[in-house]
């Protein structure tokens, strides 16, 4: 037999086992889901089992981030194969900030579902489900493959159709129906145009893209696959005029489920689009695709707050808020500019942040009123003095007040507008801020200023008496959320030179390129 | 269904199909077959057994719950991948082991293999959970 020589298709040189941090975010959690799932009558095991995975998984993010923020974009071709023609992971400061956030979301996640998640639900897998949406998001943030991110798309879409299904009521059908149904929507769409993609260059390798489609003129099919993703992506991450299946869906799953929705869904779609416009097809990115995009983005950021501020079910008016902030993300991702597009890295953090932080909240006031009605909640402010105080700051972090993380991508990205002479984006991200004050100050003028209303006392005394020890222990991770927001606000430079120094290997992506083919190209 | 000719040959028609799901599982590296292919013959062999002889036969003869089958699947592909941390090269790179277990007989054992029969773990355990549920009354 011949033999065939594979130099110039796999790997000649030994991989360093530091590189292993690249994958470690998706083969943790993966693990322990399989590991959990076995032993799935021990579920008294299994939070702690979570845990400790979870903030393994925290870890190895961290060195994620600590390593390609000194060494630059770190790669990773599964099989030994070269790219193009292996699967490629590539780390780029983008995908390593973004993912040590969603660990640290669904960290606080696992700990709120302690006291939240019964064991029949734990049964039915709660902690199996939320280990592999995490696996599903870390890899479509890590992937460098656009076929293999369609892939974790999958993961994560079918892990939260068993999450938001789970306690199988009525309601909680009918919102799954609808949030199922745009999802494969969006999904199929996503893999038609990879389709197109793959039959007009042959690679589905982001970095080898990049280069393919760099010196190309945008026409043509090209045009196609673009809209094509923009259409997919803005589904996923419920942008004008396609966001009304979240608020219509994201209220019915268990409470913490909807926390881990918020946190991180949305987000996956705005950094595909973020991803897809800078890295993989960088004439789109410049075409008038983005104006496209930056009109959508006005809409879902003055439609989001609108919606808001005629809500009277919290977690409906906090999705509204949701749809909102991905509006802010998408005028900042059309604008393009390395100080916009770093305003939207650090709003994304923010984001995932905030909206956990938001729905636990909600969560930890349904333990202890029953109810997220604005119609009937008041006068918390007297018996909960600690979560009025942490509403109100999480407010104050929503709305975007100083000293708090929401607060500098704003202004960044407002006064960025402002320099590029987009004064409707200036006018939208204003108009929407200022209506999120109104319907978050309302919702907290109802629920805790207003005094107790006439016929509330009794309810109130019932609920108290059903509050465990674990009540108490809903606090905790709500916050660690609220401290961890705070420290970016008190101390934006960090993350800021993060966010910048991940904006500027989007628009410049030879650093990423180069990663990927490591000494091949 | 209740019967007497198909309760008589599903069982050893059910041993025979697992057999040569085997088969095509461990043919799968370099001819047609695999874990897949593999996997759903077992699943259907399982599903018959249920047909014929009713759901709780079915549950016995497996022993582990399927919904464990399948997670345990995902483990050993999960860790197949894992395997090549040690020898220094990516993730999921197929590595191979000829132990000799009698004179001049070789077998190939591999990652690749481990990741296939996990594959056909995994395609056993979901889909005899699926048909179970559908066979089961209520």
């Amino acid at each position: 037999m011949k033999t065939i020589s594979t130099e110039g298709a796999m790997l000649q040189t030994a991989t360093a086992a530091v590189d292993w941090y690249i994958l470690a975010p998706v083969v943790i959690p993966l693990v322990t889901a399989a590991i959990l799932i076995i032993f799935r009558r021990a579920v008294g095991l299994h939070p702690y089992i979570a845990l400790l995975a979870l903030a393994a998984n925290i870890y190895a993010s961290f060195e994620l981030l600590m390593k390609v923020k000194l060494e630059g974009p770190l790669a990773m071709t599964m099989g030994n194969w070269l790219p193009p023609f292996g699967i490629s992971f590539a780390a780029d400061l983008l995908g390593a900030i973004l993912t040590l956030t969603s660990s640290l979301a669904v960290f606080c996640v696992a700990l709120y579902g302690m006291g939240d998640a019964s064991s029949r639900e734990r049964r039915f897998g709660f902690y199996p489900l939320i280990l592999t949406l995490l696996v599903g998001v870390n890899g479509s943030f890590l992937t460098g493959d656009i076929f293999n991110l369609y892939v974790w798309f999958e993961v994560f879409v079918i892990s939260s159709f068993g999450l938001i299904v789970l306690g199988g009521t009525r309601k909680q059908l009918d919102g799954a129906v609808k949030y199922c149904f745009l999802s494969l929507i969006a999904t199929t769409l996503f893999l038609i145009a990879t389709g197109y993609l793959y039959g007009l260059y042959g690679t589905l390798n982001m970095a080898d893209l990049s280069k393919i489609v760099a010196p190309l003129k945008f026409e043509g099919p090209l045009v196609v696959v673009s809209a094509l993703y923009l259409l997919a992506f803005s589904m996923k991450a419920a942008a004008f005029p396609l966001y009304f299946w979240l608020p219509a869906s994201y209220h019915t799953p268990k409470i913490v489920v909807s926390a881990l929705f918020a946190g991180l869904l949305t987000k996956v779609g705005a950094y595909s689009l973020l991803r897809t416009f800078t890295i993989t097809l960088p004439v789109a990115g410049d075409s008038w695709l983005m104006d496209v995009m930056f009109y959508v983005g006005v809409g879902t950021a003055i439609c989001g707050a609108l919606g808001a501020i005629a809500q009277t079910d919290l977690r409906r008016l906090f999705s509204f808020l949701l749809v909102a902030s991905i509006g802010f993300m998408l005028i900042g991702i059309s604008i393009g500019t390395e100080t916009a597009l770093s305003a939207t890295i650090f709003y994304m953090v923010h984001s995932i942040l905030i909206m956990t932080a938001l729905f636990l909240i909600a969560g930890v006031i349904y333990e202890h009123r029953g109810s997220l009605d604005l119609r009937s909640l008041s006068g918390m402010n007297k018996d909960l003095p600690l979560l009025s105080l942490l509403f109100l700051g999480l407010g104050f972090v929503a709305m975007g007040f100083p000293p708090f993380s929401g607060f500098w991508p704003k202004m960044i990205l407002i006064s960025e507008t402002i320099k590029q002479e987009v004064y409707l984006g200036t006018f939208a991200i204003i108009f929407s801020s200022f209506l999120s004050i109104i319907s978050l100050g309302r919702a907290f003028a109802f629920g805790f200023w207003r005094p107790l209303t006439a016929g509330a006392e009794d309810e109130v005394a019932i609920q108290a008496k059903q509050l465990t020890v674990y009540s108490k222990l809903q606090y905790v991770p709500v916050l660690l959320l609220m401290i961890l927001v705070t420290l970016v606000g008190l101390l934006p430079g960090y993350l800021y030179e993060l966010s910048s120094l991940g904006a500027k290997g989007l628009v410049d992506t030879s650093s990423y390129i180069a990663a990927v083919f490591g000494g091949a190209l | 269904m209740n019967t007497l000719i198909l309760r008589t040959i599903v069982p050893l028609l059910t041993g025979l199909m697992v057999i040569y799901s085997i088969v095509v599982l461990l043919a799968g590296h370099n001819d047609p077959g695999g874990g897949f292919i593999g996997g759903l013959i077992a699943a259907s062999a399982f599903a018959l057994y249920g047909i014929a002889c009713g759901v709780a036969p079915v549950r016995r003869a497996l022993y582990f719950h399927p919904v464990s089958i399948a997670a345990f699947g995902m483990l050993l592909s999960a860790l197949s991948g894992v395997i090549s941390l040690y020898k220094g090269v990516p993730f999921l790179t197929g590595l191979w082991w000829f132990p000799e277990i009698a004179k001049g007989v070789e077998v190939p054992l591999s990652t690749p293999l481990m990741f296939d029969i996990g594959v056909w773990l995994v395609v056993v355990g979901s889909l005899v959970t699926i048909a179970l549920a559908l066979e089961e009354k209520e």
